[in-house]
């Protein structure tokens, strides 16, 4: 009959016991960081300093985020061309728009609201027919950037596609402009 | 190094999510939900799905944020009856529920995470889920649902006007 204890009576008790899964632990990390870093340092044996092993496993990265960037060059450019413009409008105005301050301009306001009103009150069923168009017109734009990207690729049947999509929706706004859905009053 | 773009976007995101659910006013988790879809355009990018990101951006913080914009203002939410969410008894039944639909879901996604077999990712084309791709498919073997929801988005404009205007005038 074996011992329960036979394998822990075994190995003399030693402060390598409590020391071995930090240890094991650190070793993991540095190969596997040696690995994804520089391996061909890793074989000559080299010592590096922390920082010189962060550098060198960022640089080993560097190419997945060239890729990354030159994939995404146009969306960036566009994204910074859309942000200099609502700043440019922005500052632009503030800069070379005439300034006159009077009493009830400089009053807190909301949309044309007094401020002494209670917000707490029935909104015009206007607004609720503008925000559904916007969402339904929303919803056509959507289909058309995939017809763009493949305009030429689809030829005629595309475009006989689309213009079709186009006319049902067009009779659509056409109903909407003649019931006066586009009339605010 | 994906994952030097992924977490910070991750963790926004988590982070808004919070936003949306701890913020006593509405309006500010509305804000907040914009920021977090915003957020997981990102992460669709980042799983090469650009139409579902562009989808994202226009329908989900566009088009829906407005609705979801227009039930705030048309429920008229007072702050005290949207703050008083900590005694919540009343509504035990449907905080189960939600706990229960919550928790199955993590627990698939749990599920298939780790049941998936990770070494041996399925072989997708490198076009999978762009936009010319998406597109393909939509203009040639969908053509007639693609027609169809034209008709869907009629009949949606024409409900919008008869509601909003019901009489000719």
């Amino acid at each position: 009959m074996i011992d329960k204890n036979y394998w822990l009576g075994y190995i003399r008790p030693s402060i390598y016991q409590y020391l071995a899964p930090f240890t094991t632990i650190q070793l993991t990390v540095y190969l596997w960081g040696f690995k994804a870093g520089c391996p061909e340092e890793f074989f000559r044996r080299k010592k590096y300093t922390k920082t010189e092993f962060l550098f060198n496993s960022f640089a080993a990265k560097l190419p997945f985020l060239k890729d990354m960037l030159e994939q995404y060059t146009g969306a960036a450019i566009m994204l910074l061309f859309a942000l200099g413009i609502a700043c440019g409008m922005v500052t632009m105005t503030s800069l070379l728009g005439p300034k006159r301050h009077f009493a009830d301009k400089m009053e807190p306001f909301e949309c044309g609201e007094s401020q002494l009103v209670s917000p707490h009150q029935r909104f015009s069923v206007k607004f609720y027919l503008v925000a559904v168009l916007f969402v339904l017109f929303d919803i056509e734009a959507i289909f058309f950037f995939p017809w763009a990207v493949l305009f030429k690729r689809l030829g005629l049947f595309g475009f006989v596609e689309m213009l079709l999509f186009i006319l049902i929706l067009g009779v659509g706004l056409l109903y909407v402009w003649k019931r006066g859905g586009l009339d605010w009053e | 190094m994906e994952l030097l773009i992924f977490y910070p976007i991750a963790g926004l995101c988590v982070a808004l999510a919070l936003g949306v659910i701890l913020n006593t006013s509405p309006v500010g988790s509305a804000m907040c939900l914009i920021g977090m879809m915003l957020g997981l355009a990102g992460i669709f990018v980042l799983q090469q799905a650009h139409f579902i990101a562009v989808l994202q951006v226009i329908i989900y913080a566009g088009a829906i944020m407005v609705l979801f914009m227009f039930v705030i203002m048309l429920l008229n939410l007072k702050q005290a009856a949207s703050a008083d969410w900590v005694s919540r008894d009343k509504n035990l039944y449907i905080t189960i529920l939600t706990s229960a639909l919550a928790i199955g879901i993590l627990y698939k996604i749990v599920d298939v995470t780790f049941m998936a077999d990770l070494d041996s990712p399925a072989e997708l084309p490198d076009t999978f889920g762009t936009v010319a791709t998406v597109g393909e498919s939509l203009f040639t073997d969908f053509v007639l649902p693609f027609e169809v929801a034209s008709l869907l988005l009629l009949a949606a404009m024409i409900g919008a006007v008869v509601l909003a205007k019901p009489k000719l005038d």
